[in-house]
Parts: C-alpha cells; sequence; structure tokens
C-alpha cells in the first residue's frame, strides 16, 4: 500500500511543479514505484518539466469520465521506467472533475505504486480542495518572500482544517548570499512563523532554469546544489534521516566577530 | 532467453511483423517488447509495424499495445485491421494524389470552420468537418475534425484529422511542428531530439496506415 | 559600510523588517480565517456576562490583535473584547 503525498503551497511561481518532478525523480532513483500527478487542470505544466509532453494521448479527466483506462494514461518517463506521469487535462477546466472522484483515483494508484505525488494548482478553490482530497501527507513549498510564506500559513490552516495534519515544509529558491547579509528570511525566521517541521531546503541554483528548459529534472544526476537537495528530501520521504546540506548561512565572518564581542547569540 | 523468443519480429515489405507465440498477459508481453528494443533502439525507432499477431490478446488489447508502440517507441503503426478495412474500401492506392475532391465531398454536409486569430495552449477547436486555422497553433491547443485541417501559420500543438473515421482525412501546414499528429486512429508524436525542421509548408496523410509528411 | 551596520545590530535588517511585517499580517489573517470561532466566543460571551450585567450586544467588539508581554518585550497574539455594560444585575435578586 504506498502513500499520497499533495504538494502545494497557496501561492503560484514557488515551485511546486519543480519540487513534484525532482521527488518523482529523487524517488525513483531510489527505486521506488512512483507516479506524479498533475491536478492542475487546465494549466498544465508538470509534462514539460518531465520533458513528456508530445506523448499525452488520455489524460486525467479523461481517466475520470471513463474514456480510458487508468494504464493507458499513465506516460512512463524517459529515463525511470518506474516513474510515470498522469497529465492533467489542457482544454477543461477544474469543475471537470470532483474530489470524489481524485480519492478514488488516489485509492487506486496507491495500490500499484510505492508514492503518489499530486502537483496542486495555486490557490485555495476547486483545484485545491480536488487535489488534497485522499492525500494521506502534505507538503508546503514557500520561498523566503513574505507574499509566499504568508499564503504557505494560509494553506497549512486549510490543510489542517481538511484534516491534513502536520504538513511539512520545503524552503525553495532560498539565496545564500542574501540571508548572509539579512536581506532575506532564513530558515528558522520561516520556522518561527510556520510551526511546521522543515523538510527540506532547497537553494537559488541556476541548474534548476537550464535543466527545466531541457525537460530533465535537476535531481536526475546533476552534482548541482539543488539536485543534491532534491536527492535528499526523496530520501527523508522515504523515512531516511538525512542531514540538511550545509549551507554556511550564520557562520560568516562578521557573526563570528559579534560573538566574540557579545552583540549577537 | 527462452522468454525473450516468445515474441518474434520479422521485416516484412509493410515493417515489422510482431508475433506473438505464447501465452502472456499484455504486461508481459510489453516488458519482451521493451527488452528486445532495448537490445537496439535505434533499428526500433521509428519504425513501421506491419502487423501484431497474437491469440491470447484481445482486440483491445491489441489496440492498446499498438497505441505503446507509437507513443512509447515511435513506432508507426500499420496494423492488420486496419489495412483489412482498407483493402475492403478498395481505395489504398499510393499513387493518388495527395488533395481528393472525394474528401472534400465526405464532410460537405458539416461544412469548413474557419478560425482567424492564434490558439493558444488549453483552446480547444471541435467540427465535424473541415477546419481551417488563419493563425497559428500554439502548443497544448487541440484541434480535433472530423475531416481535414488546414493551419495557414505555425501547427506546434495537436491536430487530430478524420476523427470519426475519415482516413483520407488530412493535415496541412504553413509550418508543419507539431506536439503529436493523429489522423483516424493513428498518432505519431515529434522527435525527443530537437532536429532541424522545415520551415515550408508541409502535408501529413495517412499513407499504408502510415502518417507521411511531404512538402507541398 | 559594514563598519557602522555592525554597531546598528540586526534590528534593521530588511530581513527582520519582513519578519516583523509577516507576524502583524499573519495575525489579522488567522483571526479572519476563523470568523465563525469568534462568532461562537461571542455568543459563549454574552450569555454568561448576561447573568451578572446587561451589556449593549450591538456595541460588543471582538477581535484578534497583539501586545506587549507583561514580562518581556515578546509580541504575543491576544483576543481583546470590547463590552459596553450598561447595567449591574442585582445579584441578590438571582
Amino acid at each position: 500500500m504506498g502513500e499520497v503525498l499533495v504538494i502545494t503551497s497557496g501561492k503560484g511561481g514557488v515551485g511546486k511543479t519543480t519540487t513534484t518532478a525532482n521527488l518523482g525523480t529523487g524517488l525513483a532513483q531510489l527505486g521506488k514505484k512512483v507516479v506524479v500527478i498533475d491536478a492542475d487542470i487546465g494549466l498544465r505544466n508538470l509534462d514539460v518539466v518531465l520533458g513528456l509532453e508530445n506523448r499525452i494521448v488520455y489524460d486525467l479527466v479523461d481517466v475520470v469520465e471513463g474514456n480510458c483506462r487508468l494504464k493507458q494514461a499513465l506516460i512512463k518517463d524517459k529515463r525511470y521506467p518506474e516513474l510515470f506521469l498522469l497529465p492533467a487535462a489542457q482544454t477543461r477546466d477544474k469543475n471537470a472533475v470532483s474530489p470524489e472522484q481524485m480519492k478514488a483515483l488516489n485509492d487506486e494508484l496507491k495500490e500499484i505504486f510505492d508514492y503518489v505525488l499530486v502537483d496542486c494548482p495555486a490557490g485555495i478553490e476547486q483545484g485545491f480542495r480536488n487535489a488534497i482530497s485522499g492525500a494521506d501527507k502534505a507538503v508546503v513549498v514557500t520561498t523566503p518572500e513574505i507574499s509566499a510564506v504568508r499564503d504557505a500559513d494560509r494553506i497549512i490552516g486549510l490543510l489542517e482544517a481538511a484534516e491534513l495534519r502536520n504538513p511539512t515544509l520545503i524552503i525553495n529558491r532560498l539565496k545564500i548570499d542574501m540571508v548572509r547579509r539579512g536581506d532575506m528570511m532564513n530558515i528558522d525566521d520561516m520556522l518561527d512563523i510556520l510551526a511546521i517541521d522543515l523538510l527540506g531546503v532547497i537553494p537559488d541554483d541556476q541548474a534548476i532554469v537550464i535543466s527545466t528548459n531541457r525537460g530533465e529534472p535537476v535531481a536526475d544526476g546533476s552534482t548541482s546544489q539543488a539536485g543534491q537537495a532534491f536527492r535528499n528530501i526523496a530520501r527523508r520521504i522515504t523515512g531516511e534521516e538525512v542531514p540538511f546540506l550545509d549551507l554556511d548561512l550564520q557562520d560568516n565572518l562578521v557573526h563570528r566577530l559579534k560573538k566574540i564581542l557579545g552583540f549577537a547569540k | 532467453m527462452e522468454e525473450n523468443r516468445s515474441v518474434e519480429f520479422k521485416g516484412t515489405g509493410q515493417g515489422l511483423a510482431i508475433h506473438v507465440r505464447f501465452y502472456h498477459d499484455s504486461q508481459q508481453i510489453k516488458d519482451i517488447i521493451q527488452q528486445r528494443i532495448n537490445e537496439n533502439p535505434a533499428f526500433y525507432k521509428g519504425a513501421t509495424v506491419a502487423d501484431i499477431t497474437c491469440e491470447s490478446l484481445s482486440e483491445t488489447g491489441r489496440k492498446e499495445l499498438e497505441q505503446w508502440l507509437a507513443v512509447e517507441h515511435g513506432m508507426i503503426i500499420n496494423s492488420k485491421e486496419n489495412v483489412k478495412s482498407k483493402q475492403e474500401e478498395g481505395k489504398s492506392s499510393p499513387s493518388k494524389p495527395i488533395v481528393k475532391a472525394a474528401s472534400f465531398q465526405e464532410n460537405k454536409e458539416y461544412g469548413t470552420k474557419f478560425v482567424e486569430g492564434t490558439l493558444r495552449s488549453g483552446q480547444l477547436i471541435e467540427h465535424p468537418g473541415d477546419v481551417v486555422i488563419i493563425g497559428d497553433v500554439n502548443p497544448g491547443a487541440e484541434i480535433s475534425a472530423g475531416g481535414n485541417i488546414v493551419v495557414m501559420g505555425i501547427l506546434r500543438g495537436i491536430a487530430h484529422a478524420g476523427i470519426y473515421g475519415n482516413k483520407d482525412a488530412f493535415v496541412a501546414a504553413s509550418v508543419l511542428q507539431p506536439t503529436q499528429l493523429r489522423i483516424y486512429q493513428t498518432i505519431t508524436r515529434s522527435p525527443d531530439e530537437v532536429l532541424d525542421r522545415s520551415k515550408n509548408p508541409e502535408i501529413a496523410k495517412l499513407k499504408d496506415q502510415m502518417i507521411c509528411v511531404e512538402p507541398f | 559600510m559594514d563598519f557602522f551596520k555592525f554597531f546598528i545590530g540586526e534590528s534593521k535588517k530588511s530581513k527582520n523588517v519582513a519578519k516583523e511585517r509577516l507576524k502583524l499580517v499573519l495575525v489579522h489573517d488567522r483571526a479572519d480565517c476563523s470568523q465563525d470561532f469568534l462568532d461562537a466566543i461571542k455568543g459563549d460571551l454574552i450569555r454568561v456576562i448576561s447573568d451578572y450585567m446587561v451589556i449593549d450586544e450591538s456595541e460588543m467588539e471582538i477581535r484578534m490583535t497583539r501586545t506587549k508581554r507583561d514580562t518581556d518585550d515578546t509580541m504575543i497574539p491576544a483576543l481583546v473584547a470590547n463590552i459596553p455594560i450598561k447595567q449591574m444585575r442585582d445579584r441578590k435578586r438571582l
């Protein structure tokens, strides 16, 4: 029996889709059988991030409406034979699926797969309600910006109201030099406010843009910091204890000097 | 190895003939074929499949296998049933002109739908007759026509001509760079590698159950 | 410049400004999204207090806010109720 994880954020553009694609890839690397579902009906993107856009014949709505069987709509990844994509419909809208149908679909998929990752649409409307339906756990993605953290807080409240307790947090696009200068909220600032467990931190990395251009997730073999961070999160999802990347945030020269002089803790 | 031989690949004039000799379920058959393809991926890529014979597969099972070969491995499907029905109709002749009067006549009752402007991602044009787009069709946009499709612009999305069984339907575009092309039940997709694609007008139509693209 | 920043300390850093603004916004957000919860409290308060005094229900106000903790300067969320009293009830007559 597998596990359904919904990847959500509230705010758009914080990296839900990139995270879903990379965690799917990372889990498949660990030999897990994984399906990633694009629940953003009408604005699908997970297919292009994985480089599978030209293979789509059937989609999630076709499955739900019974136009095809589930297995016909699952698209096998180019690189990992145990990784599959269930694409969203592009020419339909969010009302084409109901929460009950999503739950039934998730229940069916977790019989076959070890992990079902659901890429949730931005917002808190019907699309969000559909995407979290049938999920066992939730992962909240945020960036170190006031707007993204505020929306993450709202989402955590809504998840808890929907009985999805104890969501975990991924902080994306952390700019280490800005954190050092004190011009970006650091990990502790965000954990202090959101008060949920940290699943991982992804440093801001140009490698992500390059890999998305190519349709190859950065977690796939890349030596970049972001790729390593995604692979670590995948291992944490499987229950392994993996230390957080040493992003060298606090221990810069000025801070050490202040410590000595007693200006800082 | 024993298992490996239970699926036979034979080259014929029309393309590959796949013969499944022993009983297998569709997943086993896929696994065996996958194994064979892995041994020589270059050979199978874009190959034409002329026939699939297998007693243990149902009609839907065979259809699914064909679709899998087309979508996963970029093969072109030219299967027995399609060939048969084509012969029964007695229409097949590769030397025929590409645009036939007959295909226009068939769609006259529904007429031609003209769409002016760019079709963007998420837009779907459905029409039982012919469809003419005066503009570009972007990736993620889809045209589904009972008859022919003509794009007076760049076709980058999905075009499905002849959805109700018109095997003579064609897709023509000023620049033909679709994500996917479908004519009746035959599907092809663009290759994964970025190729130098033609910038000239091209037309795609079914020829011996293969989607052929040629300049016009 | 860095030399001066060193003496100013961390409070003026833009991330601290962000964090403070965010905390304030969130208190309002968290209160906003639980209006039903606030209404429930309001109803219960009216019921209990009415046993002891006559209050002006229409002017009654209840909201979430932030306040400084007495022991130190840490900001903490607080529930503030403003309940205008019209008249005390005579407890002996109860």
